[in-house]
């Protein structure tokens, strides 16, 4: 089974996003699971939930406690995207038998933009202020119909933000991985090897760190 | 409050942060919530309904899962309140608001944030680990299982919080205070410790072999108790780890 339809790939992972704030909070947009729902519409679940795996447990203290929960939900389904679309659209690589090397890649390359994802719904954020003042203004008129219309509009908003982001993120990731992979250097491509071994070590921090702490009073910044 | 409309509002307190904003946090969300509850109460008072609107439409930030107690308690209020019971204020209910508001958002955060949701996840991830290229049936059994059993506790405590936040109205203060939540914290910790040790020993033990790897790997652990301990940020360690691999390969050495 293949999706590997930049723009249904897109609308499905925004519906993820979703869950992040918006809507519900089901744990759907968990890095785990949103990664291994990508792998598996992209014909190759082993990755997805390994990728999720991965920044599950690396990224594990990073709560959505107080103003904005970093995005680890972008991070898994770029790399998911990267890794597994990419090879089938590039054709050289058959899914299922993907190189530790190109996950690596692919992970690397996907944390700096759920970061720069992170920002932007800050922003996002701060413009909702002007629906606050909408609902007033309409409330002051008593047209109440406004409520669950600025709800509707709130959760169109988010789902429009990542629809967006990942819509024109997907393509050229996958482009910039099927171009540096090859011209790695073995070198590179051993330590990347290397690194994919080691990061459960930073996982295994992270986890520990989070599950023996009584009190949460630092929350991890991203 | 029949059960149709504790449904409709249980449905609309799924989209409590959808309008999330940084002036008023969760209060579009809360008025979508009481709106159809307040409609009923203040049924052909406009000017009650009006008042009632406005004065629900103020700061609201609670854990998502908590606020459902708030938003029962919200209506239960309005309605002893619109029925003529003069034992509590509509000032009252603010205040009731806003003092549960906090302490309700630090049990959620605990609680669901902090403990269940990490070791539900831990889990899942712990199935990869130890049955390294598990089959696609057990990933998605576990996958499955774990949804499963995080929302069971999550719509559960939302429904719940719902259905007694109106019932007991503020007598759910009391109750609240008998749940021995730092206790469950911290038996969940204690298991998700004791899987974190599962995982650990069974990874340096059987998926790393030789000295190197082996040497490597108890190296990167150190580092990281370090990094945390200095209160780094594990994305910094994730990156470090990256670079000095691609270094040592350089080196010409490999694993």
């Amino acid at each position: 089974m293949k999706y590997n339809n930049v723009l249904f790939f897109a609308f499905l992972s925004s519906l993820l996003g979703l869950d992040v704030t918006a809507v519900a909070q089901t744990m759907v947009s968990r890095p785990i699971v949103a990664a291994s729902i990508a792998g598996y519409l992209l014909g190759d679940l082993k990755t997805g939930v390994l990728i999720g795996a991965v920044i599950e447990l690396v990224w594990i203290r990073v709560i959505p406690v107080g103003a904005v929960p970093p995005d680890t939900t972008v991070s898994s389904l770029l790399a998911t995207f990267w890794c597994i679309g990419g090879a089938a659209q590039g054709g050289g690589l058959t899914p299922g038998v993907m190189e530790n090397s190109r996950i690596m890649l692919s992970i690397l390359m996907a944390i700096p933009f759920g970061m720069v994802f992170k920002k932007l719904d800050i922003v996002h954020r701060q413009f909702n202020t002007s629906l606050v003042h909408l609902v007033d203004r309409e409330v002051e008129k008593q047209k109440y119909g406004i409520i669950s219309k600025a709800v509707f509009l709130g959760a169109t908003l988010f789902w429009l933000k990542a629809f967006v982001f990942y819509g024109l993120l997907f393509y050229p990731g996958a482009l910039a991985v099927n171009f540096l992979e090859p011209a790695l250097s073995g070198a590179v491509k051993s330590g990347l090897d290397t690194a994919f071994k080691l990061i459960p070590a930073a996982g295994i921090v992270a986890a520990f760190s989070m599950f023996s702490k009584r009190k949460h009073e630092d929350v991890q910044p991203f | 409050m029949k059960t149709f409309s504790r449904f409709r509002i249980f449905f609309r307190s799924l989209f409590l942060q959808s309008a999330w904003n940084f002036e008023r946090i969760q209060n579009i969300g809360f008025l979508y919530c009481v709106f159809p509850a307040l409609r009923m109460i203040y049924k052909n008072k406009p000017e009650l309904l009006h008042n009632a609107v406005k004065r629900h439409s103020g700061f609201f930030n609670t854990h998502p899962y908590m606020a459902n107690i708030l938003i029962g308690l919200t209506i239960a209020l309005e309605e002893q309140v619109a029925g003529g019971d003069k034992s509590v204020s509509r000032e009252e209910i603010e205040v009731f608001k806003s003092n549960m508001a906090g302490p309700l958002a630090a049990i959620g955060d605990a609680f669901f944030w902090a403990t269940w949701r990490p070791f539900c996840a831990l889990l899942v991830v712990a199935v990869v680990f130890l049955y390294g290229g598990a089959d696609d049936v057990v990933i998605k059994v576990s996958l499955g299982v774990f949804l499963l059993v995080y929302n069971s506790v999550h719509i559960g405590v939302r429904y719940m919080g719902l259905k007694e936040g109106y019932g007991m109205k503020t007598k759910i203060v009391k109750k609240i205070a008998t749940f021995k939540v730092q206790k469950l914290v911290d038996n969940v910790r204690i298991a998700g410790i004791v899987i974190i040790c599962v995982i650990v020993v069974k990874y340096f033990l059987f998926d790393l072999s030789g000295a190197a790897e082996r040497g490597f790997f108890a190296l990167a652990l150190a580092a990281g108790i370090f990094l945390d301990v200095k209160k780094i940020s594990v994305t910094f360690l994730f990156y470090g780890l990256i670079i000095i691999s691609v270094l040592y390969a350089y080196a010409g050495k490999n694993f």
